[in-house]
């Protein structure tokens, strides 16, 4: 006699509810590696990317037929509405102000999308298919003789089947390794993001690329500073031999003030986006006097006026440049 | 001058002392919790029962063992037991309860064992605790099936219909009933016994234990029909392919795959008395629809 298909529906459940308490458990108990300060915004960003991140892995999870995904492939669907509102113009949706909250914020709505995760499962055309399968597996199967076997054992013939299967990934050890190394890649592109802006002795007016992901996939910097020629160029800054120089916005790249909250916030809140292998990735030249530039503002107002117009103008193409970064990078998930 | 070397001395030993706990790891380990449905995690273990003390238990258990009594080995109580069966198929469960019920009251454990099959069923006699009541009968009795079952129901444990606890989940528990069945010899528990120490559930990971165990088990289970070689869901095949498992993915050398076969020799020296063969402890049915009852 065929094993009944409310058992095989019990099975198939009872291991996505410990998927759920096993995943969420880590998440909860996950910590962050040393970060260069306690500024929150860090703290809160790295989660914030985290979300991010586990929502694009679990929409290439259902492209795709991994069975070593961490999570449940035909749970992707409602994480996937989570990411795609997200990820849709970002300035819309996402509340880069809320970066610097506490982060645990940002963990229980994580938590929250595991949750949906599991609730939504069911809901798949993939999952009833699995349970079909899993029903023709375990029909006239004579281990399984008569209505005197009992529930239990047919569940826990279900759910054997199902852990060394791998579709659903209950293992502790091996949910930790995922989540834990997914997490430590995130905050080190944030740190990496960090540093690369916060370097001593550099400055605060840096240039950031317009695409970034290129940029990283060609080997060019992320963030630079770069001496060019005078007279051309889109802002007038110091440099430490006290002459005024002008210099040229590199080609491709983009202004970014490292001082202005927001414009920093955007940039922290779109590190999952890239895959940066190394903190020393991101240089900067040094020598770029931000001292000299505040205390001649008193004397030289000419010169605060051209830097203010040219953080006006900088702030307006940093907009332009978030919002072509996302239609980059949307381009890129759909393909997916 | 001697006295603030001392002072000194001991601020830098104080120091120290401080700059090593500080270096200690963070325990970052998972602290108990209980979501709102009552469920433990995965390898939360509530009990730990010393394994010499289970494998007594599971010698006093096989020690019982001539005195069983079981309605197959009877021939009126099996063709009222058979005839229970069918009605039960059939769905006429009023007489199907009324023949369980007499015939386990006479302390036929694979009856009452079945009685407890019975009432979990979701039909209008379900009555959870009336289950439990005959399972731990037969479990007390000795039978190692009824044992075995005992010990995976504690996997996510039993309640009753207002939600109490009846049986608590125990991972611990679950581990201990299922290798006091698998001591006696059943082919089902030292199967699960092996997943449990892949997998670490209920016990500490141990990839020899785990192979001697699919080992024991292999030996006392028929292979599947020819028409089923293939299938995943037979305990044969299931087992078989999760030993190659054990030195594929997850790195048995030669010499523990040697280690473990030896173990498995000496625990059958050991274990004279062990159920031998799965069909010694197989649900009637099942032997019937293998034409294996005589």
């Amino acid at each position: 006699m065929a094993i009944e298909r409310g058992i095989i529906d019990r099975a198939v459940q009872q291991e996505i509810v410990l998927w759920r308490e096993t995943t969420n458990r880590i998440i909860s108990n996950s910590k962050l590696p040393p970060l260069p300060n306690d500024d929150p915004i860090l703290k809160s960003a790295i989660w914030f990317n985290f979300g991010l991140d586990a929502g694009k892995n679990l929409s290439l999870a259902i492209s795709t037929a991994a069975s070593r995904a961490a999570l449940p492939i035909w749970a992707a669907f409602k994480a996937q509405e989570l990411y795609s509102k997200y990820y849709k113009h970002g300035q819309d949706v996402i509340d880069y102000n809320r970066l610097g909250n506490t982060y645990d914020s940002f963990k229980s709505e994580l938590q929250n999308m595991v949750n949906h995760a599991e609730r939504a499962f069911f809901l798949q055309k993939k999952t009833i298919a699995t349970i079909d399968h899993l029903e023709q597996l375990f029909s006239k199967n004579q281990n399984f003789g008569g209505p005197n076997t009992t529930n239990h054992e047919k569940l826990f013939a279900v759910r054997d089947l199902l852990k060394e299967s791998g579709i659903v990934q209950t293992n502790p050890d091996a949910l930790k390794k995922i989540i834990r190394g997914n997490l430590k890649q995130v905050a080190n592109n944030i740190i990496a993001i960090y540093q690369g802006t916060h370097r001593a002795g550099g400055t605060n007016l840096l240039y950031i690329a317009n695409d970034i992901p290129a940029a990283v996939s060609k080997g060019m910097p992320f963030i630079k500073t770069q001496r060019a020629a005078s007279g051309r160029g889109h802002h007038t800054s110091a440099s430490c031999s006290n002459r005024v120089v002008t210099r040229a916005t590199p080609k491709g790249y983009s202004l970014l003030d490292t001082r202005d909250p927001q414009a920093m916030k955007k940039l922290y809140a779109n590190a999952y986006r890239f895959n940066i292998k190394h903190k020393d990735f991101l240089w900067l030249e040094p020598c770029y006097d931000t001292t000299y530039v505040r205390s001649n503002t008193m004397g030289q107002p000419q010169v605060l006026t051209d830097i203010l117009q040219s953080a006006r103008s900088a702030n307006a193409k940093l907009t332009e440049t978030y919002h072509q970064l996302y239609r980059s990078t949307q381009a890129t998930a759909h393909a997916i | 001058m001697q006295f603030n070397l001392l002072r000194i001395t001991y601020a830098l030993s104080l120091a120290l002392a401080l700059f090593i706990s500080a270096c200690q790891p963070q325990n970052n380990e998972d602290t108990e919790q209980h979501s709102t449905k009552g469920y433990v995690y995965y390898h939360e273990v509530k009990t730990t029962t010393p394994l010499s003390e289970l494998k007594a238990k599971a010698q006093a258990s096989l020690a019982k063992r001539s005195q069983l009594k079981l309605a197959r080995n009877e021939t009126q109580a099996r063709q009222q037991y058979l005839q229970a069966l069918d009605l039960w198929e059939a769905k006429h469960l009023e007489e199907t309860e009324a023949i369980l019920r007499r015939l386990a009251e006479q302390d036929y454990v694979d009856v009452q064992f079945d009685l407890y099959s019975f009432y979990s069923n979701k039909n209008e006699y379900k009555n959870v605790q009336e289950a439990l009541l005959w399972l731990e009968r037969a479990l007390e009795s000795g039978y190692p099936r009824a044992q075995y079952n005992y010990g995976l129901a504690h996997g996510w444990g039993i309640s009753s219909e207002a939600g109490e606890w009846l049986l608590p989940q125990d991972w611990g528990k679950m581990a201990d009933w299922v290798l006091i069945a698998a001591e006696q010899g059943d082919a089902s528990a030292q199967s699960t016994l092996g997943f449990f120490y892949i997998r670490g559930e209920g016990l500490e990971r141990n990839l020899i234990e785990a192979y001697k165990w699919l080992e024991l088990s292999n030996e006392r289970t028929s292979p599947p029909p020819a028409q089923f070689a293939n299938n995943p869901t037979f305990r044969l095949n299931k087992n078989t392919s999760m030993q190659q498992q054990l030195i594929d993915k997850h790195g048995m050398t030669p010499e523990q795959v040697t280690e473990a076969k030896q173990l498995a020799i000496q625990w059958e020296a050991n274990n004279p008395d062990a159920y031998q063969h799965e069909n010694e402890l197989l649900p009637i049915q099942s032997l019937r629809d293998r034409g294996l009852l005589k």
